[in-house]
């Protein structure tokens, strides 16, 4: 008995010292990997770049002044895949890259043309990154200039890239599951958000980084891809808007509408949509798409007075009538120009009739282009604001 | 040792043997001759013959100090010397009789036949009395002790509520008890504990409230007690604990007698001490440790919130600096991004791994508690000024310990003051260091390895056969309302069941005040 005893605190206490740590590793030996850029490298291979947090220049303590240092640094090299470049890479950092904390992919415009499907096993199979990542594709550059741009908010560009998606309404971090989610369905295309360098004043040319007037990143509409993953084209921000609420996912939108006599503009804030499929015998497929928007009058440029529920539900009309045209046309130009069921409408139809969609899904990229899509708009204008009519109007101008 | 056990065998030979139960002798000076050898070498016992009829005809004795000599001067020695024995209503009266019966007129008086029980009167403050040609003595109660004022317990202070708490002195104590409960059925059993220190201990409880069979285990064990002194309650909590080994605490123990009231109400039993406030009450469960006074003196919106911010100030003390370590050194994906780049930023430079820097400085933080603890007031507050820059701000800005920790390790030590119980406080301490150890080992596994293993510990614990984790673990729904929150008075209608008694109702159903019953009765 108290040999047992003995014996098992041996064992126990043997832990302690045999266990050496596995993956223990100070915070002083990671390099916080923020953001990864994928460009295509020599011989065919990968560039692969990455951001890098430098904790020391990140203030911990108020006061100070002096010139702001920069909070990050960045890092590139080439490899045949990523492991390989990282293992390039990892040859000038004193530590070794974390990339648990990684919360953006970018990837080159050339490198997306080249196709997506042969690249990113690394970025699911490793336990340590996050799905929860966002992901965009850089308009006409490279994924190395565009973590190359320092915003002035943040401290690093890569959070600023993020945070500029979740605040147009856009898929946030959710962007890379959504793309992971599309990529391995057969009724559904994968579409990518689409960042590009612009300058923080329009229409003129950017100065320094530093500057009053510099290079900022800019969400700039949606990359659209084909069952290969590679990129086949681009949507615009506008019809970018009216992709995510076709699929739901939108947050927030501005629908401004030209009036007779003045503009008018709501925000949307309660955004929903619904799909309805119909297939017909002859297996003519149809879609109602009914998408809702509640929201606050922002805006009412003309005289018209919305303390009365006839002008406001003449004005809720007419913005239901002009995002019906909108959506609709976004629509069509998918279908028409890319064929490409990037609404995820046959994953629709494969939840709710999975014994037709057995027959339908292939080739469904082309029954997508030829079915017939209908898009029905309910906004609500809960809020009116401050005042009926524009006070700028007087009182014999005001239309009750 | 041995020798000198051999030279005090050989002071006491120079009595007879087996003088405790040998009978009074009816010759004084035998007696005398006898107390003397007993008392040999004590300068506190005082022998005093007193003339009476022109001869040594009674031996008073006492303790010096123990006794109110003032009142025997007044009561006994004045009538004897000046007024000489009282001539009886006929009857020959023995001078035993005279005393007992003419003289004391309150005090209260034993007549004894032998030495022992001469002895331990006089030892407990009494003054012995005996008379030339009797062969019985008599132990009158005399008794004065010096003790402190009751005062405003130290350990266990509250906003609102009695201020009264025991001191030193058992009956004062028993007192203070008997004070708040004006009925025969409160019970207080006495019985004496320490071979040489014959501590007088008291069991108190409620009769019919408090469970017979946790009454008869309370006996029997305080029973088995054998030891040379008892000087605190301490002494007796470790001798009747369920599980001698655990870090935590089985037994309450309190220095408020409203406490202890409250306790015997729900069926629990007191044990009180001589010579010590700190009276302790059995059963004890976890909740207990987690309960404050002031819980049941202000209102219970109010005391169910603070009893939620106690539960999270407790897990925040065992667990804190744990989850800190682990979630640092590996698993740095759990915190959030923002976060993760200032604590990497504060702990840029700083030479040791976090789970040396974590121990270092719990180590530090427990050093500067224990030296606050022992140090004279006056030095203490110098204590928690040279603390609070030295470990504070110098560590920091020397870039010897990162912001972070010493945040972590502040927001722990607080946490753990607010635990109301000292023991259960101490025991979290400690348990605290093993999974600190844990998490730089194994990382969260670790904590919930830690976890795991310490809630098996609990569960198992029992306080006088009751689970420890009662009443959540075996789960009686009824006892709830006093354990997460605290329910309203007149909710409180039955005894915790999980403590069994036979009178189980304490308050009448509907009783809840609503302002529409006033309205009916007029």
């Amino acid at each position: 008995m108290k040999g047992s005893q003995i014996l098992c605190i041996g064992f126990c206490l043997s832990i302690l010292f045999i266990s050496g740590c596995w993956d223990r590793k100070e915070l002083n030996d990671r390099a916080i990997w923020l953001a990864t850029g994928w460009d295509i490298g020599e011989n065919g291979g990968v560039q692969i770049s990455g951001q890098i947090v430098i904790p020391s220049n990140i203030q911990t303590q108020g006061g100070g002044g002096g010139t702001m240092t920069k909070g990050f640094f960045n890092i590139s090299e080439s490899g045949k895949d990523f492991s390989d470049a990282l293992q390039n890479l990892q040859a000038k950092l004193p530590r070794e890259a974390f990339f648990g904390q990684r919360r953006v992919v970018f990837f080159g415009e050339e490198f997306a043309k080249r196709g997506l499907k042969a690249e990113l096993d690394i970025n699911n199979r490793s336990p340590d990154v996050s799905l929860r990542t966002d992901v965009f594709i850089v308009k006409g550059s490279t994924a190395k200039e565009a973590l190359n741009l320092a915003n002035p908010l943040e401290s690093h560009p890569a959070v600023a890239a993020l945070k500029e998606h979740e605040q147009s309404g856009g898929r946030g971090d959710t962007a890379y599951l959504n793309f992971l989610i599309a990529a391995n369905s057969t009724g559904f295309r994968p579409t990518i958000p689409v960042i590009e360098i612009s300058q923080s004043q329009e229409r003129k040319h950017s100065g320094q980084q530093n500057s009053a007037n510099p290079p900022l990143l800019k969400i700039a509409g949606a990359a659209v891809f084909d069952e290969n993953l590679k990129m086949i084209g681009r949507l615009n921000m506008k019809e970018n808007r009216h992709l995510l609420w076709v699929m739901g996912l939108l947050k927030k939108l501005t629908i401004s509408i030209p009036q007779k006599d003045g503009n008018a503009s709501i925000v949307l804030t309660k955004i929903d949509s619904k799909i309805k499929p119909i297939i017909s015998k002859n297996n003519r497929i149809r879609f109602t798409v009914f998408l809702t928007g509640e929201g606050a009058l922002m805006e009412s440029n003309s005289g018209v007075n919305v303390e009365y529920s006839k002008n406001l539900s003449l004005l809720q009309k007419s913005f239901e009538k002009y995002t019906q045209k909108q959506v609709q046309q976004t629509v069509t130009k998918v279908q028409k120009e890319y064929g490409l069921d990037i609404f995820g409408l046959g994953e629709v139809i494969h939840r709710k009739h999975p014994r037709q969609w057995k027959t339908l899904k292939n080739g469904w990229d082309k029954k997508f282009s030829e079915a017939e899509i209908t898009v029905k708009v309910d906004l609500k204008i809960k809020q009116i604001g401050m005042s009926g009519p524009s006070l700028l109007f007087k009182e014999s101008e005001i239309r009750k | 040792m041995f020798r000198f056990r051999k030279r005090k065998n050989k002071k006491i030979s120079q009595l007879p043997s087996n003088y405790q139960n040998e009978a009074l002798s009816s010759i004084l000076s035998t007696n005398e001759q006898m107390l003397m050898a007993i008392f040999q070498n004590c300068s506190d016992f005082i022998i005093r013959p007193i003339f009476v009829d022109g001869e040594t005809n009674i031996i008073l004795f006492y303790l010096d100090g123990l006794t109110d000599t003032k009142t025997l001067e007044n009561v006994l020695l004045k009538p004897l010397m000046f007024e000489g024995i009282p001539t009886g209503l006929g009857e020959v009266h023995t001078i035993q009789q005279i005393i007992e019966q003419q003289l004391f007129a309150v005090t209260p008086v034993k007549t004894v036949s032998n030495y022992d029980q001469l002895v331990d009167g006089v030892l407990t403050g009494n003054v012995g009395i005996i008379v030339n040609g009797e062969t019985t003595g008599l132990v009158a109660d005399f008794k004065r002790s010096e003790q402190r004022n009751i005062e405003e317990p130290a350990t266990e202070v509250t906003i609102r509520g009695p201020r009264d708490g025991f001191n030193e002195s058992i009956r004062t104590n028993t007192a203070l008890l008997r004070r708040r409960i004006l009925s025969s059925r409160l019970k207080l059993e006495s019985l004496t504990i320490g071979e040489l220190s014959k501590t007088s201990v008291e069991i108190a409880y409620i009769e019919g409230i408090a469970p017979e069979n946790l009454l008869e285990e309370v006996r029997s064990r305080l029973g088995g007690i054998e030891i040379d002194g008892i000087l605190e309650s301490e002494y007796i909590e470790e001798f009747i604990e369920d599980n001698p080994y655990s870090p935590f605490p089985q037994i309450q123990n309190t220095e408020r007698p409203d406490i202890v009231i409250a306790n015997l109400l729900e069926g629990k039993v007191a044990i009180i001490v001589d010579n010590t406030p700190f009276a302790l009450i059995v059963p004890m469960t976890f909740w207990n440790g987690l309960q404050a006074v002031e819980d049941y003196y202000e209102r219970f919106i109010y005391t169910s919130f603070i009893r939620f911010i106690r539960y999270i100030l407790f897990i925040i003390s065992l667990f804190l600096p744990s989850i800190y370590v682990a979630l640092t050194t590996y698993q740095p994906r759990l915190i959030p991004t923002t976060l993760l780049i200032s604590v990497s930023a504060a702990r840029e430079g700083v030479p040791f791994p976090s789970i040396i820097e974590a121990l270092v400085m719990e180590f530090v933080f427990e050093g500067l508690r224990e030296a606050g603890i022992r140090l004279p007031k006056a030095v203490g507050s110098a204590v928690s000024i040279v603390g609070a820059l030295v470990i504070g701000q110098a560590a920091v800005q020397a870039g010897i310990v990162s912001a972070p920790m010493v945040i972590v390790v502040a927001t722990t030590g607080i946490a753990s003051f607010a635990i109301p119980r000292y023991n259960l406080g101490t025991a979290l301490r400690m348990v605290r260091f093993a999974m600190l150890i844990l998490a730089g080992i194994f990382g969260i596994y670790g904590i919930v390895i830690g976890f795991i293993a310490l809630t098996i510990h609990l569960v198992n614990l029992r306080s006088f056969g009751v689970p420890y984790f009662s009443p959540i673990a075996p789960l009686i729904p009824g006892d709830l309302k006093d354990v997460l929150i605290r329910g309203p008075r007149w909710t409180f209608q039955n005894r915790p069941t999980f403590i069994f008694g036979r009178d189980k109702q304490r308050i009448p159903a509907g009783q809840k005040p609503s302002p529409k019953q006033g309205r009916d009765d007029q």
